[in-house]
């Protein structure tokens, strides 16, 4: 599970996430989020998938609608298993439209390391220069979606899983080198930019910045906890459900958070941004530089986008000499493959639902999902800004499936049975005082961001084309839910009553 | 020393402290569910 949480989301978007949102303005959200929700969903989403799976469902839609059922009758609980459902699915195609993208420029920058294609060069207007080219984004994207098929349609899943335990410990410690080395850059270009100080942009809480952009910033940190902790898209239920009726839940909960905080917050939040910080007078043009640190690396991050750490890290493999190549090589490969472990899940969850849901063989269904793939992810090449606005919409929809895994795995299926739930087979006792933040604080935290932000999706925030992919996406989203809750339990909704009870 | 410094070595450390806790216990109720 740790392979899967571990992954771009840490060393890719956090750094850009802290970049575009004011540095330590979002680090104080962002810990809010991770202990008042990050925690709390996690465990509710493992509850929920263990659950789920007593049934045999390892997807959202019908798990959602057993769990609603327990307080409204199955017609009701019927649509809340279909939003649900029709939430996860949506989301997991839209982010994997741009986040396979992400993993073929982790491949293309591994060879560009090899080959040393970026030494010598501007970083950022590499970076660009690379984006327009259509041929090499397509190669490295297409070859990406291509080997994911065949692990997930040959069923090697289990043999990546092997490669995940040697690959995961090394990319760990290539990033503690990392910091490292980092810690010792100090100015390599210009003695006014060190990397010391990006550390300090990120953990200087920067109070004026939060209150004049409260609600984007908390969206932004809350999007950021699910994002990287794998919630809110159903791929944490998909696990849980094949766990036994009394599997420890609320420890390996805990664990889960705590590994991937560390490879988040301890070294994704020490590699871009310092590096960044140090190389900014090479990227950024005099007049953004002249205004301050805070604002060179915001202008990175809007300029680059999820771009940030692909035009910040090539630098230090530079600094390195011909090293560097190797280093930067063995870098992104690591890279890839964390993102590559990532979207095997998230692929899989896919297939189940087909599988599972529509009765449509393992085989059809993995080439279903990388048709699918690929006409969603042919956007992100040829519009510009579409990746980066799809993104944001994904930090709103992730806080928007978390606030239902509360309404529906805890209050509809009642706060009584979800604490149970929790405790059956734990090899902890959660402690009293999170009921509350489960029941009210939470709720409330994740409202206020949605609240806040809503109005911003709606006048202009994202463009026509990820709208309209947004739109496309719930509607087979609903449909597939609505049909796979109506296929299994046709004869509980004919007479509104529960028949189905294990 | 900067504020920052102690404010980035506070949540390293709870992260650390964290992680040490959860995995330590892990790894000992398996072995002990092994044994």
């Amino acid at each position: 599970m740790a392979g899967n949480a571990v992954g771009l989301g840490n060393f890719v978007r956090f750094p850009t996430q802290v970049a575009q949102n004011g540095g330590g303005a979002f680090m104080v959200p962002y810990f809010i989020a991770l202990f008042f929700l990050g925690i709390p969903v996690m465990w509710i989403e493992w509850v929920a998938g263990r659950y789920g799976g007593k049934y045999g469902h390892g997807t959202l839609g019908p798990t959602y609608y057993l769990m609603a059922r327990e307080s409204v009758k199955p017609r009701s609980a019927l649509w809340w298993g279909v939003i649900s459902g029709m939430l996860a699915f949506s989301l997991t195609v839209l982010l994997n439209s741009y986040y396979l993208h992400l993993i073929g420029w982790s491949a293309a920058y591994s060879w560009f390391s090899l080959t040393g294609a970026y030494f010598g060069t501007n970083t950022g207007d590499f970076f660009s220069n690379y984006l327009s080219n259509y041929g090499e984004i397509f190669l490295f994207w297409g070859i990406t979606v291509i080997l994911l098929a065949i692990a997930v349609g040959q069923g090697v899943s289990k043999g990546i899983e092997r490669w995940v335990k040697v690959m995961m410990p090394l990319l760990y410690i290539f990033a503690i080198l990392m910091v490292g080395y980092i810690f010792v850059l100090g100015s390599p270009i210009d003695p006014n930019w060190s990397t010391i100080d990006g550390f300090r942009f990120v953990w200087s809480p920067n109070w004026s910045y939060l209150s004049d952009h409260l609600w984007g910033v908390m969206l932004a940190a809350t999007g950021q906890i699910f994002f990287t902790l794998s919630l809110g898209m159903g791929i944490i239920q998909n696990y849980a459900s094949y766990l036994g009726p009394n599997d420890d839940v609320a420890l390996s909960g805990i664990a889960t958070v705590s590994l991937n905080e560390f490879a988040e917050v301890v070294l994704g939040g020490s590699i871009a941004i310092p590096l960044a910080t140090a190389y900014a007078p090479k990227i950024v043009p005099p007049d953004v530089l002249a205004k301050g640190k805070s604002e060179a690396l915001a202008w990175i991050g809007h300029k680059f986008g999820l771009g940030f750490s692909y035009t910040s890290l090539p630098n230090a493999f530079v600094s390195m000499g011909d090293a560097g190549r190797i280093f930067g090589f063995l870098w992104f490969l690591l890279l890839w493959f964390a993102g590559f472990t990532s979207a095997i899940a998230m692929y899989n969850y896919l297939v189940a639902l087909l599988e599972e849901d529509l009765n449509i063989k393992r085989k059809v269904g993995t080439w279903v999902v990388f048709v699918i793939y690929l006409i969603m992810g042919l956007p992100v090449i040829y519009i510009s800004g579409y990746m980066d606005q799809l993104d944001a919409w994904v930090s709103f929809q992730l806080t928007l499936l978390a606030l239902f895994d509360i309404l529906v795995a805890v209050y509809l299926f009642k706060p009584d049975n979800f604490w149970r739930e929790l405790h059956e087979g734990a090899w902890m006792t959660v402690p009293g005082w999170y009921k509350p933040i489960i029941l009210y604080i939470a709720p409330i935290l994740l409202a206020l961001p949605l609240i806040g932000t809503f109005k911003s999706f709606v006048s202009g925030r994202i463009g026509i084309a990820p709208w309209t992919a947004i739109i496309v996406m719930f509607i087979i989203g609903a449909i597939e839910s609505y049909y796979a809750i109506k296929r299994k339990y046709g004869e509980e909704l004919e007479k509104n009553e529960v028949i189905v009870k294990v | 020393m900067g504020s920052w410094i102690i404010y980035m070595l506070t949540a390293w450390f709870a992260i650390f402290a964290l992680m040490g806790w959860s995995i330590g216990r892990l790894l000992s109720a398996e072995k002990a569910q092994g044994s």
